[in-house]
């Protein structure tokens, strides 16, 4: 972070548990929420997506081949909860 | 949207690896400066 | 007689350590920055009854079958009475519950060294000689050493500073050392809590080995060959990871027209070691091998965290072990296919992305065989009991394992999405295996798919092991072994598909 700042810099995730998402995305933006560790209180206002929001940005065939699988393993469920609470986390 | 960006990437083993992320990230013009694949088990 | 080798016979054990989960990895490494740590994981450790009643204990012992286990409502650990109501028992039908003294007991004859690593205080050290004296299999070739030259009840005299406590409910049985010779002294790998890991696995592994033989009734000297595949690293600062488990488990066990050796991949271990032993068997180089894997020491307590903050008993409790006698086909025990092409693999070049990791070790070796999806009755993936994995975060190990081999079977147009749940319901089982690394990579089912397939309740099993080798931090690859076991053809097809109880 130090070497290269927080300017364009985003956090992507290929992580699926709800609780795991919500805790990293929002200390990566807000600091750490146990106000533990080397993120306490530090706000660095990093944005975190889940690669599975990112399908739109990403060349079609590399998305197929890496991605194709991913989409249909995640449960409709779990993925709703996922983009909620990172939409929250970014404050969009 | 990507282009440009510095990524730091994070997977997981049964879930979706950060390679297969950096993959995707790489392939829309970003820069992956940190990638970790957890395993829990 | 067959070409096939098969699955002879396997045994399954526990040893519920609950006093050694501060050694584990993840509880060592935290109460050495907090002092206060040690007494709040003591007061969360459950009774070995407890342990004994937890489900998916019995159900790795063999008591209880995946199907039984998934009719269980969680939480389980709350859960009381063995299968029927009764009481549950510490005797499997495929092994043994081992409580801590007897562990202990098996951890002190498993210690060869001179000074010894492991050194009860005297008093206990003749208890711990008469524990494993009574026990049914390892009674009849123990003799309790001569009595001791100092009084029963001296301590020993002030141990080492490095040197590990060993408790048992409360009560300080004795020491753990690092090796404390003259070439070991200051070699890092030979620290106390390395050492104590490595004699763990091999102390676990025998009682699973010991199980084996009993249940084959069989006497160790009939055994040719010993595969060991747990994750330990044995050796000193020249050869760290050199090996040598096989031949220290025979030799704990009486194996001794046996060799040995050790296979490492990560968790996929019992898995490669299986198809080994299988090719080995079948080219005719050996007769009965045994395939064993001890329990890691490492990873007890290393959930621990989740089970404080909820106010649970510590359910990463537990060494697991497990062995299995491979041998020629004896036109009965379910067959390991080995034909060319049979056995899953993912190559260097296939790992780029999860979908060709998948494509290689489980799709390829169906086409390979003829066969559908449809055909395999049962898949095995990881099977890690999901009440210790969910509350950390971890999620459900075995859930999204299936949920990729579901994806996969829609991918390759066998499935339609919306089938995947019921799909899953049908070829699926909830985890059942403690964390411990290798033990709960595919293999907890062999023994119950063998049962079911001798039982005439599936015709075939799929088990598909995973090895996170990008660990080793030389390599970001990934590794899949699979493999597929059947009812033995020399029994003929089974009569009705409608016979099946899946």
């Amino acid at each position: 972070m130090e070497q290269y700042g927080t300017r364009d810099m985003i956090v992507v995730f290929g992580l699926n548990q709800p609780a795991t998402v919500e805790i990293m995305a929002r200390t990566f933006h807000d600091g750490d929420p146990s106000y533990a560790g080397p993120l306490a209180g530090v706000a660095l206002g990093l944005k975190s997506y889940h690669i599975l929001e990112l399908k739109d940005h990403i060349p079609a065939h590399v998305w197929e081949e890496q991605m194709g699988m991913h989409e249909l393993e995640i449960e409709d469920e779990i993925w709703e909860k996922i983009c909620q609470i990172l939409k929250q986390a970014r404050h969009e | 949207m990507l282009t440009g960006k510095k990524t730091i990437v994070f997977g997981e083993r049964d879930e979706i690896s950060a390679t297969a992320t950096s993959a995707c990230l790489k392939a829309a013009g970003a820069e992956v400066v940190y990638e970790n694949t957890a395993c829990f088990v | 007689m067959g070409t096939h080798p098969v699955i002879k016979n396997f045994s399954y054990c526990l040893a519920q350590v609950p006093d050694l989960v501060r050694y584990g990895s993840k509880p060592r490494r935290d109460i050495a920055r907090d002092q206060g740590l040690e007494e709040k994981i003591s007061r969360s450790l459950r009774s070995y009854p407890e342990a004994v009643c937890y489900p998916p204990n019995q159900t790795f012992v063999g008591n209880l079958t995946p199907e039984e286990l998934a009719k269980i409502p969680r939480p389980w650990f709350q859960s009381r009475g063995g299968p029927g109501g009764g009481e549950p028992e510490g005797i499997g039908r495929f092994g043994e519950i081992a409580d801590q003294e007897l562990f202990l007991a098996l951890l002190n004859v498993a210690d060869v060294l001179k000074p010894p690593l492991f050194q009860p205080d005297e008093l206990y050290r003749v208890r711990l000689e008469q524990r494993l004296a009574s026990h049914p299999l390892f009674g009849a070739d123990t003799s309790p050493s001569p009595p001791p030259p100092q009084p029963a009840h001296s301590p020993l005299s002030t141990p080492h500073p490095t040197s590990l406590p060993i408790y048992h409910r409360q009560e300080r049985y004795g020491w753990f050392h690092r090796d404390q010779r003259a070439e070991g002294v200051d070699d890092e790998n030979l620290a106390a809590h390395h050492l104590l890991e490595n004699l763990s696995t091999k102390a676990s592994a025998a009682l699973a080995l010991k199980w084996l033989l009993h249940r084959e009734d069989i006497s160790a000297n009939q055994v040719d060959f010993v595969i060991s595949c747990g994750e330990e690293a044995c050796g000193d600062r020249y050869q760290r990871g050199g090996g040598g488990m096989a031949k220290a488990i025979g030799q704990m066990c009486g194996c001794n027209q046996a060799s040995g050796l050790d296979i490492k991949n990560f968790c996929a271990a019992p898995a490669s070691a299986l198809i080994l032993a299988g090719a080995m068997v079948q080219s005719g180089l050996h007769e009965r091998i045994v395939v064993v894997g001890g329990g890691s020491l490492a990873k007890l307590g290393m959930k621990f965290q989740a089970f404080l903050a909820e106010q649970m008993p510590i359910l990463d409790d537990c060494l697991a072990s497990l062995a299995f006698l491979v041998t020629a086909d004896d036109g009965l025990s379910p067959i390991i296919r080995l034909e060319p092409g049979a056995v899953g693999k993912v190559p260097i070049g296939a790992s780029g992305s999860e979908e060709s990791v998948y494509r290689s070790y489980l799709l390829e070796p169906l086409s390979r065989l003829g066969l559908d999806f449809t055909d395999i009755d049962k898949f095995a993936p990881e099977l890690q009991n999901p009440e210790i994995m969910e509350r950390s975060g971890s999620g459900d190990v075995a859930k999204k394992n299936y949920r990729k081999i579901a994806a996969m079977a829609v991918l390759s147009q066998a499935l339609e999405k919306k089938e995947m749940n019921s799909w899953i319901q049908t070829i699926g089982m909830p985890g059942f295996a403690p964390t411990q690394g290798h033990i709960p990579s595919a293999v907890p089912y062999l023994g119950h798919a063998t049962e079911a397939i001798r039982g005439e309740r599936i015709q075939r099993a799929m088990f598909l092991a995973k090895a996170s080798i990008f660990l080793n931090r030389c390599t970001d690859l990934f590794d899949g072994v699979s493999f597929i076991i059947e009812r033995n053809p020399q029994l003929g097809p089974l009569e009705k598909q409608s016979n099946r109880q899946l």
